[in-house]
Protein backbone atom coordinates (compact mmCIF):
# COMPACT_ATOMS: atom_id res chain seq x y z
CA UNK A 1 0.00 0.00 0.00
CA UNK A 2 1.11 3.55 -0.74
CA UNK A 3 -0.08 6.89 0.65
CA UNK A 4 -2.07 7.72 -2.50
CA UNK A 5 -3.62 4.29 -3.07
CA UNK A 6 -6.99 5.20 -1.56
CA UNK A 7 -8.97 7.62 -3.68
CA UNK A 8 -10.00 9.71 -0.70
CA UNK A 9 -6.53 9.85 0.74
CA UNK A 10 -5.10 8.10 3.76
CA UNK A 11 -7.03 10.33 6.15
CA UNK A 12 -10.36 8.78 5.09
CA UNK A 13 -9.03 5.32 5.84
CA UNK A 14 -7.57 6.58 9.09
CA UNK A 15 -10.85 8.18 10.16
CA UNK A 16 -12.86 5.08 9.29
CA UNK A 17 -10.36 2.93 11.15
CA UNK A 18 -10.46 5.22 14.16
CA UNK A 19 -14.26 4.97 14.20
CA UNK A 20 -14.05 1.18 13.93
CA UNK A 21 -15.76 1.05 10.56
CA UNK A 22 -12.93 0.15 8.22
CA UNK A 23 -13.02 -3.31 6.68
CA UNK A 24 -10.60 -5.64 8.53
CA UNK A 25 -8.58 -6.34 5.38
CA UNK A 26 -8.22 -2.62 4.67
CA UNK A 27 -7.38 -1.91 8.29
CA UNK A 28 -4.60 -4.48 8.18
CA UNK A 29 -3.20 -2.78 5.06
CA UNK A 30 -3.42 0.64 6.73
CA UNK A 31 -1.66 -0.53 9.87
CA UNK A 32 1.05 -2.23 7.88
CA UNK A 33 1.63 0.94 5.88
CA UNK A 34 1.51 3.16 8.99
CA UNK A 35 4.29 1.05 10.45
CA UNK A 36 6.54 2.12 7.59
CA UNK A 37 5.27 5.67 6.84
CA UNK A 38 5.66 8.37 9.50
CA UNK A 39 3.10 10.71 7.90
CA UNK A 40 0.40 8.06 7.71
CA UNK A 41 1.18 6.85 11.23
CA UNK A 42 0.73 10.44 12.42
CA UNK A 43 -2.52 10.77 10.45
CA UNK A 44 -3.89 7.60 12.00
CA UNK A 45 -2.92 8.71 15.51
CA UNK A 46 -4.53 12.09 14.94
CA UNK A 47 -7.74 10.47 13.62
CA UNK A 48 -7.98 8.30 16.71
CA UNK A 49 -7.50 11.34 18.95
CA UNK A 50 -10.16 13.26 17.12
CA UNK A 51 -12.63 10.36 17.26
CA UNK A 52 -12.14 9.99 20.98
CA UNK A 53 -12.40 13.74 21.45
CA UNK A 54 -15.63 13.82 19.46
CA UNK A 55 -17.21 11.25 21.74
CA UNK A 56 -15.92 13.01 24.85
CA UNK A 57 -17.07 16.38 23.53
CA UNK A 58 -20.61 15.22 22.81
CA UNK A 59 -20.75 13.38 26.13
CA UNK A 60 -19.71 16.55 27.90
CA UNK A 61 -22.47 18.43 26.10
CA UNK A 62 -25.15 16.14 27.47
CA UNK A 63 -23.61 15.56 30.88
CA UNK A 64 -25.67 16.98 33.68
CA UNK A 65 -28.49 16.32 36.05
CA UNK A 66 -31.73 18.17 36.59
CA UNK A 67 -31.86 20.33 39.66
CA UNK A 68 -32.89 18.79 43.00
CA UNK A 69 -36.13 20.74 42.78
CA UNK A 70 -37.14 19.18 39.49
CA UNK A 71 -39.60 16.66 40.94
CA UNK A 72 -41.08 19.15 43.40
CA UNK A 73 -41.61 21.71 40.68
CA UNK A 74 -43.17 19.12 38.39
CA UNK A 75 -45.55 17.91 41.10
CA UNK A 76 -46.72 21.45 41.78
CA UNK A 77 -47.36 21.95 38.06
CA UNK A 78 -49.29 18.68 37.93
CA UNK A 79 -51.36 19.77 40.92
CA UNK A 80 -52.21 22.99 39.07
CA UNK A 81 -53.48 21.06 36.05
CA UNK A 82 -57.16 21.97 35.47
CA UNK A 83 -58.36 18.50 34.53
CA UNK A 84 -55.89 15.70 35.15
CA UNK A 85 -56.49 13.09 32.47
CA UNK A 86 -56.00 10.11 34.66
CA UNK A 87 -59.25 8.33 34.03
CA UNK A 88 -59.53 6.24 30.88
CA UNK A 89 -63.21 7.18 30.53
CA UNK A 90 -62.47 10.86 30.13
CA UNK A 91 -60.59 10.22 26.93
CA UNK A 92 -63.76 8.78 25.39
CA UNK A 93 -66.03 11.63 26.44
CA UNK A 94 -65.86 13.55 23.11
CA UNK A 95 -66.47 10.34 21.16
CA UNK A 96 -69.52 9.41 23.24
CA UNK A 97 -70.91 12.93 22.92
CA UNK A 98 -70.44 12.81 19.13
CA UNK A 99 -72.21 9.45 18.83
CA UNK A 100 -75.14 10.65 20.93
CA UNK A 101 -75.48 13.80 18.84
CA UNK A 102 -75.42 11.76 15.63
CA UNK A 103 -78.06 9.36 16.96
CA UNK A 104 -80.30 12.28 17.90
CA UNK A 105 -79.91 13.80 14.44
CA UNK A 106 -80.79 10.51 12.72
CA UNK A 107 -83.82 10.05 14.96
CA UNK A 108 -84.99 13.58 14.15
CA UNK A 109 -84.61 13.03 10.40
CA UNK A 110 -86.57 9.78 10.54
CA UNK A 111 -89.30 11.28 12.64
CA UNK A 112 -89.89 14.54 10.77
CA UNK A 113 -91.60 13.16 7.59
CA UNK A 114 -94.06 11.13 9.65
CA UNK A 115 -95.25 14.28 11.38
CA UNK A 116 -95.51 16.79 8.53
CA UNK A 117 -95.72 14.99 5.21
CA UNK A 118 -98.90 13.28 4.05
CA UNK A 119 -98.48 9.81 2.73
CA UNK A 120 -98.46 9.82 -1.02
CA UNK A 121 -97.18 7.54 -3.71
CA UNK A 122 -97.21 9.83 -6.65
CA UNK A 123 -94.17 9.47 -8.82
CA UNK A 124 -94.02 13.12 -9.64
CA UNK A 125 -91.61 13.68 -12.47
CA UNK A 126 -92.18 17.39 -12.26
CA UNK A 127 -92.62 19.01 -8.93
CA UNK A 128 -96.32 19.41 -8.13
CA UNK A 129 -95.59 22.28 -5.81
CA UNK A 130 -93.83 24.15 -8.57
CA UNK A 131 -96.67 23.43 -10.97
CA UNK A 132 -99.19 24.77 -8.50
CA UNK A 133 -97.09 27.84 -7.79
CA UNK A 134 -97.69 27.33 -4.12
CA UNK A 135 -95.46 28.43 -1.32
CA UNK A 136 -93.58 25.35 -0.29
CA UNK A 137 -92.14 24.47 3.07
CA UNK A 138 -88.46 23.52 3.49
CA UNK A 139 -89.54 19.93 3.82
CA UNK A 140 -91.31 20.15 0.46
CA UNK A 141 -88.22 21.64 -1.13
CA UNK A 142 -86.23 18.80 0.35
CA UNK A 143 -88.69 16.35 -1.12
CA UNK A 144 -88.23 17.93 -4.54
CA UNK A 145 -84.51 17.42 -4.48
CA UNK A 146 -84.62 13.88 -3.14
CA UNK A 147 -87.97 12.31 -4.09
CA UNK A 148 -86.81 8.74 -3.76
CA UNK A 149 -85.39 9.27 -0.35
CA UNK A 150 -88.52 11.00 0.78
CA UNK A 151 -90.69 8.29 -0.71
CA UNK A 152 -88.84 5.61 1.19
CA UNK A 153 -89.11 7.64 4.37
CA UNK A 154 -92.86 8.06 3.88
CA UNK A 155 -93.26 4.35 3.28
CA UNK A 156 -91.24 3.55 6.37
CA UNK A 157 -93.32 5.98 8.39
CA UNK A 158 -96.56 4.47 7.08
CA UNK A 159 -95.40 0.97 7.92
CA UNK A 160 -94.39 2.08 11.39
CA UNK A 161 -97.66 3.84 12.10
CA UNK A 162 -99.79 1.13 10.45
CA UNK A 163 -101.83 3.83 8.69
CA UNK A 164 -103.07 3.49 5.12
CA UNK A 165 -101.28 5.44 2.44
CA UNK A 166 -103.10 8.26 0.71
CA UNK A 167 -102.91 8.20 -3.04
CA UNK A 168 -102.56 11.67 -4.51
CA UNK A 169 -103.28 12.13 -8.19
CA UNK A 170 -100.44 13.42 -10.26
CA UNK A 171 -100.16 17.19 -10.18
CA UNK A 172 -102.20 17.60 -7.00
CA UNK A 173 -99.47 17.02 -4.42
CA UNK A 174 -99.08 20.69 -3.55
CA UNK A 175 -102.81 21.11 -2.98
CA UNK A 176 -102.95 17.95 -0.90
CA UNK A 177 -100.03 19.15 1.20
CA UNK A 178 -101.72 22.47 1.81
CA UNK A 179 -104.93 20.74 2.80
CA UNK A 180 -103.03 18.45 5.12
CA UNK A 181 -101.18 21.34 6.74
CA UNK A 182 -104.41 23.28 7.16
CA UNK A 183 -106.15 20.34 8.80
CA UNK A 184 -103.15 19.41 10.91
CA UNK A 185 -102.78 22.97 12.16
CA UNK A 186 -106.48 23.20 13.08
CA UNK A 187 -107.27 25.87 10.52
CA UNK A 188 -109.88 23.59 8.97
CA UNK A 189 -112.14 21.21 10.82
CA UNK A 190 -111.49 17.88 9.15
CA UNK A 191 -114.71 16.22 10.34
CA UNK A 192 -116.89 19.11 9.10
CA UNK A 193 -115.07 19.05 5.81
CA UNK A 194 -115.74 15.34 5.44
CA UNK A 195 -119.45 15.82 6.32
CA UNK A 196 -119.90 18.62 3.81
CA UNK A 197 -118.12 16.57 1.15
CA UNK A 198 -120.56 13.69 1.72
CA UNK A 199 -123.51 16.13 1.50
CA UNK A 200 -122.26 17.51 -1.79
CA UNK A 201 -121.71 14.00 -3.11
CA UNK A 202 -125.31 13.19 -2.19
CA UNK A 203 -126.63 16.11 -4.23
CA UNK A 204 -124.77 15.09 -7.29
CA UNK A 205 -126.85 12.71 -9.35
CA UNK A 206 -126.26 11.47 -12.82
CA UNK A 207 -129.36 11.41 -15.05
CA UNK A 208 -129.93 10.38 -18.63
CA UNK A 209 -130.11 13.13 -21.12
CA UNK A 210 -133.50 13.53 -22.77
CA UNK A 211 -132.99 14.34 -26.38
CA UNK A 212 -135.77 14.76 -28.96
CA UNK A 213 -135.51 12.56 -32.05
CA UNK A 214 -134.13 14.22 -35.08
CA UNK A 215 -136.71 15.36 -37.58
CA UNK A 216 -136.33 14.80 -41.22
CA UNK A 217 -134.94 17.98 -42.68
CA UNK A 218 -136.99 19.86 -45.19
CA UNK A 219 -135.67 20.09 -48.67
CA UNK A 220 -133.40 23.05 -49.15
CA UNK A 221 -135.01 25.84 -51.02
CA UNK A 222 -133.24 27.67 -53.76
CA UNK A 223 -133.66 30.91 -51.89
CA UNK A 224 -133.30 31.03 -48.13
CA UNK A 225 -135.95 32.74 -46.13
CA UNK A 226 -134.35 35.68 -44.49
CA UNK A 227 -136.23 35.11 -41.19
CA UNK A 228 -136.25 31.35 -41.09
CA UNK A 229 -133.60 29.10 -39.48
CA UNK A 230 -131.21 27.18 -41.56
CA UNK A 231 -131.53 24.02 -39.43
CA UNK A 232 -134.24 22.71 -37.17
CA UNK A 233 -133.55 23.29 -33.47
CA UNK A 234 -132.65 20.32 -31.28
CA UNK A 235 -134.03 20.35 -27.77
CA UNK A 236 -131.56 19.18 -25.15
CA UNK A 237 -132.34 19.06 -21.53
CA UNK A 238 -130.76 17.55 -18.55
CA UNK A 239 -129.79 18.29 -15.05
CA UNK A 240 -126.53 17.40 -13.57
CA UNK B 1 -77.50 4.81 44.38
CA UNK B 2 -75.12 6.22 46.91
CA UNK B 3 -73.49 2.82 47.20
CA UNK B 4 -73.05 2.65 43.44
CA UNK B 5 -71.59 6.13 43.32
CA UNK B 6 -69.28 5.29 46.17
CA UNK B 7 -68.21 2.10 44.43
CA UNK B 8 -67.52 3.90 41.15
CA UNK B 9 -65.74 6.66 42.96
CA UNK B 10 -63.67 4.08 44.82
CA UNK B 11 -62.63 2.29 41.64
CA UNK B 12 -61.74 5.61 40.02
CA UNK B 13 -59.65 6.49 43.04
CA UNK B 14 -57.88 3.14 42.96
CA UNK B 15 -57.24 3.54 39.22
CA UNK B 16 -55.87 7.00 39.85
CA UNK B 17 -53.70 5.72 42.63
CA UNK B 18 -52.29 2.96 40.44
CA UNK B 19 -51.51 5.46 37.68
CA UNK B 20 -50.01 7.84 40.18
CA UNK B 21 -47.74 5.12 41.52
CA UNK B 22 -46.57 4.20 38.03
CA UNK B 23 -45.98 7.81 37.14
CA UNK B 24 -43.97 8.28 40.33
CA UNK B 25 -41.71 5.46 39.15
CA UNK B 26 -41.17 7.23 35.82
CA UNK B 27 -40.56 10.45 37.67
CA UNK B 28 -37.75 8.74 39.54
CA UNK B 29 -35.79 7.54 36.50
CA UNK B 30 -36.85 9.48 33.39
CA UNK B 31 -36.33 13.22 33.97
CA UNK B 32 -32.57 12.86 33.55
CA UNK B 33 -33.07 11.33 30.13
CA UNK B 34 -35.36 14.17 29.02
CA UNK B 35 -33.01 16.72 30.55
CA UNK B 36 -29.92 15.40 28.76
CA UNK B 37 -31.68 15.14 25.43
CA UNK B 38 -32.75 18.77 25.78
CA UNK B 39 -29.28 19.76 26.93
CA UNK B 40 -27.76 18.19 23.82
CA UNK B 41 -29.80 20.63 21.75
CA UNK B 42 -29.96 23.71 23.92
CA UNK B 43 -26.62 23.64 25.81
CA UNK B 44 -28.25 25.65 28.54
CA UNK B 45 -29.02 24.07 31.90
CA UNK B 46 -32.00 26.21 32.82
CA UNK B 47 -33.64 25.90 29.43
CA UNK B 48 -32.97 22.17 29.33
CA UNK B 49 -34.70 21.83 32.67
CA UNK B 50 -37.68 23.83 31.43
CA UNK B 51 -37.97 21.56 28.41
CA UNK B 52 -37.65 18.44 30.57
CA UNK B 53 -40.40 19.79 32.83
CA UNK B 54 -42.69 20.43 29.90
CA UNK B 55 -41.98 17.00 28.42
CA UNK B 56 -42.73 15.28 31.72
CA UNK B 57 -45.91 17.30 32.16
CA UNK B 58 -47.09 16.26 28.71
CA UNK B 59 -46.17 12.69 29.57
CA UNK B 60 -48.34 12.95 32.65
CA UNK B 61 -51.29 14.19 30.60
CA UNK B 62 -50.92 11.26 28.21
CA UNK B 63 -49.86 8.71 30.76
CA UNK B 64 -52.93 6.49 30.22
CA UNK B 65 -51.46 5.77 26.76
CA UNK B 66 -47.85 5.50 27.90
CA UNK B 67 -47.89 3.04 30.74
CA UNK B 68 -45.45 0.70 29.05
CA UNK B 69 -41.98 1.68 30.25
CA UNK B 70 -40.15 1.43 26.92
CA UNK B 71 -42.89 3.23 25.08
CA UNK B 72 -42.87 5.95 27.69
CA UNK B 73 -39.12 6.51 27.35
CA UNK B 74 -39.25 6.57 23.55
CA UNK B 75 -42.13 9.03 23.63
CA UNK B 76 -40.31 11.18 26.18
CA UNK B 77 -37.11 11.33 24.10
CA UNK B 78 -38.99 12.42 20.99
CA UNK B 79 -41.04 14.97 22.89
CA UNK B 80 -38.04 16.48 24.67
CA UNK B 81 -36.14 16.61 21.39
CA UNK B 82 -38.94 18.39 19.55
CA UNK B 83 -39.60 20.80 22.39
CA UNK B 84 -35.92 21.71 22.54
CA UNK B 85 -35.78 22.25 18.79
CA UNK B 86 -38.94 24.37 18.90
CA UNK B 87 -37.47 26.47 21.65
CA UNK B 88 -34.19 27.03 19.89
CA UNK B 89 -35.93 27.91 16.65
CA UNK B 90 -38.34 30.28 18.31
CA UNK B 91 -35.57 32.15 20.05
CA UNK B 92 -33.45 32.39 16.94
CA UNK B 93 -30.45 31.26 18.90
CA UNK B 94 -29.12 29.28 16.00
CA UNK B 95 -28.45 32.41 13.99
CA UNK B 96 -26.89 34.17 16.94
CA UNK B 97 -24.60 31.24 17.60
CA UNK B 98 -23.59 31.02 13.98
CA UNK B 99 -22.75 34.71 13.94
CA UNK B 100 -20.75 34.30 17.14
CA UNK B 101 -18.89 31.33 15.71
CA UNK B 102 -17.10 33.18 12.94
CA UNK B 103 -13.52 31.82 12.84
CA UNK B 104 -10.90 34.26 14.00
CA UNK B 105 -8.30 33.45 11.39
CA UNK B 106 -6.00 31.03 13.12
CA UNK B 107 -6.64 27.56 14.48
CA UNK B 108 -4.88 26.52 17.67
CA UNK B 109 -3.16 23.11 17.85
CA UNK B 110 -5.63 20.26 18.31
CA UNK B 111 -4.11 19.01 21.58
CA UNK B 112 -4.54 22.34 23.32
CA UNK B 113 -7.89 22.88 21.65
CA UNK B 114 -9.31 19.58 22.92
CA UNK B 115 -8.78 20.58 26.52
CA UNK B 116 -10.42 23.96 26.21
CA UNK B 117 -13.90 25.43 26.35
CA UNK B 118 -13.35 26.48 22.80
CA UNK B 119 -13.24 22.85 21.78
CA UNK B 120 -16.56 22.23 23.48
CA UNK B 121 -18.05 25.15 21.62
CA UNK B 122 -16.76 23.78 18.32
CA UNK B 123 -18.14 20.33 19.06
CA UNK B 124 -21.51 21.86 19.81
CA UNK B 125 -21.38 23.87 16.64
CA UNK B 126 -20.45 20.83 14.56
CA UNK B 127 -23.15 18.80 16.25
CA UNK B 128 -25.70 21.45 15.45
CA UNK B 129 -24.69 21.37 11.81
CA UNK B 130 -25.50 17.66 11.57
CA UNK B 131 -28.75 16.52 9.97
CA UNK B 132 -31.38 15.95 12.62
CA UNK B 133 -31.50 12.18 12.16
CA UNK B 134 -27.76 11.90 12.75
CA UNK B 135 -27.75 14.38 15.57
CA UNK B 136 -30.33 12.68 17.75
CA UNK B 137 -28.55 9.35 17.37
CA UNK B 138 -25.26 10.97 18.35
CA UNK B 139 -26.77 12.69 21.38
CA UNK B 140 -28.53 9.56 22.62
CA UNK B 141 -25.40 7.46 22.13
CA UNK B 142 -23.43 9.99 24.13
CA UNK B 143 -25.83 9.78 27.05
CA UNK B 144 -24.24 7.47 29.54
CA UNK B 145 -25.34 3.88 29.42
CA UNK B 146 -27.06 3.81 26.04
CA UNK B 147 -25.73 1.39 23.46
CA UNK B 148 -26.92 1.10 19.88
CA UNK B 149 -29.64 -1.40 20.80
CA UNK B 150 -31.08 0.93 23.42
CA UNK B 151 -30.86 3.91 21.10
CA UNK B 152 -32.73 1.87 18.50
CA UNK B 153 -35.42 1.07 21.06
CA UNK B 154 -35.70 4.72 22.09
CA UNK B 155 -36.06 5.90 18.49
CA UNK B 156 -38.07 2.85 17.40
CA UNK B 157 -35.82 2.25 14.40
CA UNK B 158 -33.65 -0.79 13.47
CA UNK B 159 -30.34 -1.17 15.25
CA UNK B 160 -28.50 -1.33 11.92
CA UNK B 161 -29.88 2.09 11.05
CA UNK B 162 -28.62 3.42 14.35
CA UNK B 163 -25.14 2.02 13.70
CA UNK B 164 -24.87 3.52 10.23
CA UNK B 165 -26.19 6.89 11.37
CA UNK B 166 -23.85 6.89 14.32
CA UNK B 167 -20.88 6.20 12.07
CA UNK B 168 -21.88 8.97 9.66
CA UNK B 169 -22.40 11.40 12.52
CA UNK B 170 -19.02 10.65 14.08
CA UNK B 171 -17.29 10.88 10.76
CA UNK B 172 -18.82 14.26 9.98
CA UNK B 173 -17.99 15.55 13.43
CA UNK B 174 -14.42 14.31 13.16
CA UNK B 175 -13.98 16.00 9.81
CA UNK B 176 -15.43 19.23 11.13
CA UNK B 177 -13.09 19.20 14.11
CA UNK B 178 -9.86 18.19 12.35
Amino acid sequence: MTCGEHSGGISDWATDAALGQLHPAQEAKLLAHAGECDACREAYRHAREVAAAVDRGVESLVAGEPSPYFATRLRSRIAAEPVPLRNYGLAWTPVVAGVLALAALVALLLRTPQRTVPRQTTSAGASPARLAGATVSPMMRHSETQPRERHSRVLAAAIQSQEPEVLVPRGQLAAALRWHDAIASGGIDGSRLATSQRAIAGLLEVRDIDAAPLEKPAPIADSVDENGPLLNPISVSGVL
Amino acid sequence: MDALAASLSGSAVSLDLALEREFEQRLADCPTLAYRVALGVLRNFAEAEDVAQEAMLRAYRNFHRLRDRERFRAWLVRTAWRLALDRIRAAGRRERRERAAIPDGHAPPFESLAASREFERRVAQALEALPEKLRIVMVLAAIEGYNTREVAALLEIPEGTVKSRLFLARKQLAKALQ
